[in-house]
């Protein structure tokens, strides 16, 4: 039971807007598109459907019935939903569109992303966390579950100073839990499970689509289940927005051979809910991703495409003038500034990327992915030149010298992984006996398997604490229900970036920015945990504010192992939104004896302790001449 | 010509297997291997060193705890030191393709918990080999000195220290000289009296199996439990945690055993 609760709810992220979608819009798209891509419009129309109906909802129910709005009769609302869904689909249910040879590919990509899943929470087990955009996320989702809502997350809380995405992200992830009200990391943890699979399942349905191919198709599940892109990327192991955009551009494009038979009509009339979805999900990923997706479907609608030479052509002139363009955007523009200067932490040398995918494929993507392409280019396989044409412009992308890049490489792995499959398809296939084959086609997947697991224990090697790897703490996790049961959405929890970060996302109560604590915060912060009196103090703690909760009623001063850490940080680090203090500890005497002196000379109340963090009150007074 | 046929077809099988297992081969022989494999044992890391093992905490403070050849010796029966004075051939680092295959096995094996680790020295015609098996935050120490040729009286295994540890038994003694506000956080952190040892002793033997090692500027503690039948003493001129085995009259080999475990938090010291 208590991981039934957390693993419903992580489905209904996946199947409520399915559900939604089919019930809504079930007629007019069943007779006109293949059950693929029924399916994807069932779920991008069951998204927009769920965020519409909570974005007007809540704006109107807020504007004239305020007073309606709580946990227990959104819960209510959604509830009833849920059920209407669920009757409108049992009225209409038909017969999956199944074959045996299909299904056995299901469940083999089933069991290969539990078998993944299992060595990548080997030391991780539920619900440790080792996803840190989470918190932000959760956050979120916190002020959504309490009836708020804006198209911007920066709008909701102040851990958002970059709107990179809507909150459409966060209502899909609020809904179930406002239903279900499951254990919050238990719903993180079985959620990215199931990212895992739908990765691992779109690589297969790429690879099916544009080759018809099963030993392809089962191939590139199997390179997209053992490679992770462990730098920004982070396409099948973490779910966030551009996770999230990247699997449903990748199946949309697996949808290109389906769609653009139909009529141009019936073609714009995936595109606009696809694209909706994609940009709503994450503005920047979403609308290259959009981008993307429609120079791929024009070049499929053009017959004169099929000579080999126009896609070589059209994709050398495109990547060209792509690489151009952004070479010259950043020689005249400073983008490390970006993000209060966190983007000039993410701006990464050609041969910095070549590492990063050394680290993610070995050797493997060198030698597998020019036979892929030259299959592609040389045979005649006008399908896997239009996914050529997709890798090519996403890598172009990937490889220009812009901050954040590498999270266009979400995007790229997709082909990757069907091209690297067809170069093992293109080595092996001459192996006349089937044993032999498996044996070969087992080999060099080990291979991948075992460069995953090297490159997982170099990714975790800064997470782990106490024997596991995770980004939280028991002890944080028992502070944050403390904070939830004594406080309230007026108070306000003051310590360091990544203590308040983690601790407003799990208790639901404000911080002062959380992670992304303004720079003059920061400051007043710095200044008030070196204060030896409580005048000082309170006179510095007064300055730390929220700009969404300008006059909160006490301030939770939270001192932990963290808050130790980043005071002895250089103040570049301490002002910098890319330094965070990623892993849990306890406290060590040095970082107790703080604490304790610093909790002594400023007479604090003692709320709350455990071995690796202090709570205290400080009520708050306003004090504006320091 | 069928004959020919045939031939040629195990030959191109064979030319085809022979790619598949090199794209296999070089697929790992080009992955980025971490630097020294070590597996995370509560909140230290247990890493292999050319002479014994080392505990530490990544990240954090610089602080290196060795179980090393190079510190223990062997006692004879004359009371005479017999170092193990490992070789420069095993002490040396080896940079060869077998040392990276080793590397990924051993990074496979740790991050599973499958492999102990083990350290084979050779020195002063000995054989010194240590061995660690990890249960979760403890690690089961196992040194067996083989290839003796005289009958020693005892082993004698060394974990340094270093001069801001605390170092206290199970009776609450303190053999360190540690800042009194150290021990009054110790004491409010687990809620046990400390009480400092006569600085003027040099060298403890310590009435207790049990000895406590807590780093200030590192989370948590560091518990050494021997068996009855060993005795720990304090070399405080040396800053030497001394594990004594004696040996056994039936065997000519020596094997000393020990735990070390992480504590997860301070309750768990216990006086």
């Amino acid at each position: 039971m208590n991981y039934l609760i957390p693993f419903l709810s992580a489905l209904s992220f996946y199947l409520l807007p399915i559900l939604t979608g089919r019930a809504i819009f079930g007629r007019i798209i069943r007779n006109k598109y293949s059950a693929l891509t029924s399916l994807l419009l069932y779920y991008v129309a069951g998204v927009i459907s769920l965020y519409s109906f909570t974005y007007f909802g809540l704006t109107v129910t807020n504007l004239f019935l305020p007073q309606v709005i709580n946990p227990f009769s959104l819960r209510i609302v959604y509830s009833l939903f849920s059920v209407v869904i669920i009757i409108l689909n049992i009225l209409n249910i038909s017969k999956p569109e199944l074959t045996k040879k299909s299904a056995l590919i299901s469940l083999f990509v089933i069991i290969l992303s539990v078998f993944v899943y299992a060595i990548w929470r080997f030391d991780s087990p539920y619900p440790n966390t080792l996803n840190w955009d989470i918190f932000e996320h959760q956050t979120v989702i916190n002020a959504i579950s309490q009836g708020k809502i804006a198209i911007l997350p920066s709008r909701l809380t102040d851990t958002f100073g970059f709107d990179g995405y809507s909150t459409i992200f966060h209502v899909l992830s609020a809904i179930p839990q406002i239903i279900f009200k499951p254990d919050i990391l238990g719903y993180w943890w079985f959620v990215e499970g199931l990212h895992l699979l739908t990765s691992v399942a779109v690589a297969g349905l790429l690879a099916w689509q544009f080759t018809r191919n099963r030993y392809i198709t089962i191939l590139s599940s199997v390179v997209s289940a053992f490679t992770f892109d462990s730098t920004i990327a982070f396409s099948n192991l973490l779910l966030i927005p551009q996770t999230l955009t990247a699997v449903v551009c990748a199946m949309a494009v697996s949808c290109i051979p389906d769609i653009f038979k139909k009529t141009i009509k019936l073609q714009v009339a995936f595109l606009i809910p696809v694209g909706i979805f994609m940009i709503l999900t994450h503005f920047i990923i979403g609308s290259v991703a959009c981008g993307l997706f429609i120079l791929t479907l024009a070049i499929s609608n053009l017959k004169i495409a099929k000579k080999s030479g126009l896609y070589t052509g059209l994709a050398l002139s495109i990547t060209c003038g792509l690489l151009l363009m952004t070479i010259f955007i950043s020689k005249i523009s400073n983008l490390s500034v970006i993000n209060n200067g966190e983007a000039g932490a993410y701006i990464y040398s050609i041969s910095q990327k070549i590492t990063f995918l050394l680290q993610t494929y070995g050797l493997s993507m060198f030698i597998l992915l020019p036979i892929g392409i030259f299959t592609g280019l040389k045979r005649n396989h006008n399908s896997l030149k239009i996914l050529l044409f997709a890798l090519v412009i996403s890598i172009a992308i990937v490889m220009s010298p812009l901050p954040y890049v590498m999270k266009f490489y979400s995007l790229s792995r997709y082909y990757v992984c069907v091209l690297m499959a067809v170069g093992i398809w293109i080595i092996t296939k001459n192996i006349n006996s089937n044993i032999l084959k498996t044996i070969t086609t087992g080999v060099i997947s080990s291979s991948l398997l075992i460069v995953f697991i090297l490159n997982i224990t170099i990714w975790k090697n800064n997470n782990i604490s106490n024997g596991l790897a995770s980004q939280v703490s028991g002890d944080e996790i028992s502070a944050s229900d403390f904070i939830k049961s004594k406080f309230d959405n007026s108070d306000l929890i003051v310590s360091d970036p990544s203590t308040q970060y983690i601790l407003e996302s799990l208790s639901g109560i404000n911080s002062a920015g959380g992670a992304y604590m303004k720079k003059g915060n920061r400051q007043e912060l710095d200044y008030a945990l070196k204060s030896t009196n409580l005048t000082d103090f309170e006179k510095y703690t007064s300055q730390i504010n929220d700009k969404l909760l300008l006059k909160p009623t006490m301030k939770i001063v939270v001192i932990s192992d963290r808050t130790v850490k980043w005071l002895n940080m250089t103040d570049k680090e301490k002002y910098n939104y890319a330094s965070n203090i990623w892993k849990p500890s306890i406290f060590s005497l040095y970082e107790y004896k703080f604490m304790d002196n610093f909790a002594q000379f400023n007479n604090l109340k003692l709320e709350y302790a455990n071995d690796s963090l202090a709570v205290f009150t400080l009520p708050n007074k306003n004090i504006t001449s320091l | 010509m069928k004959f020919i046929k045939t031939i040629r077809h195990i030959f191109t099988q064979a030319v085809i297997l022979t790619v598949c297992l090199s794209v296999a081969v070089i697929t790992v022989a080009g992955a980025i291997i971490p630097d020294n494999p070590s597996v995370q044992v509560g909140f230290y890391n247990l890493t292999k060193t050319p002479t014994g093992f080392s505990i530490y905490q990544p990240g954090g403070a610089n602080r290196y705890y060795l179980l090393s050849a190079l510190s223990d010796y062997l006692n004879d029966t004359n009371g005479q030191k017999i170092m193990l004075r490992p070789s420069a051939q095993s002490a040396s680092l080896n940079n060869s393709i077998m040392q990276k295959s080793q590397n990924i096995f051993n990074t496979i094996t740790y991050y599973f918990h499958l492999n102990p680790f083990i350290t084979k020295v050779m020195g002063n015609n000995l054989e010194t080999d240590y061995s660690a098996n990890i249960k979760s935050n403890t690690i089961n120490i196992n040194q067996k000195v083989t290839g003796l040729t005289f009958r020693p009286s005892s082993l004698i295994s060394i974990i340094s220290y270093q001069d801001d540890d605390i170092v206290f038994d199970s009776n609450g003694t303190v053999f360190t000289e540690s800042l009194p506000e150290n021990l009054s956080i110790v004491t409010k952190l687990s809620g046990k009296d400390l009480t400092l040892d006569d600085p003027s002793f040099r060298y403890d033997q310590i009435d207790s199996n049990i000895v406590y090692l807590i780093n200030p500027s590192i989370p948590g503690v560091l518990k050494i439990t021997t068996a009855k039948n060993q005795l720990i003493s304090i070399d405080k001129n040396n800053k030497h945690i001394e594990i004594q085995t004696f040996a056994n009259e039936s065997t000519s080999d020596i094997t000393a055993e020990y735990q070390i475990e992480s504590l997860p938090n301070y309750l768990g010291i216990k006086i």
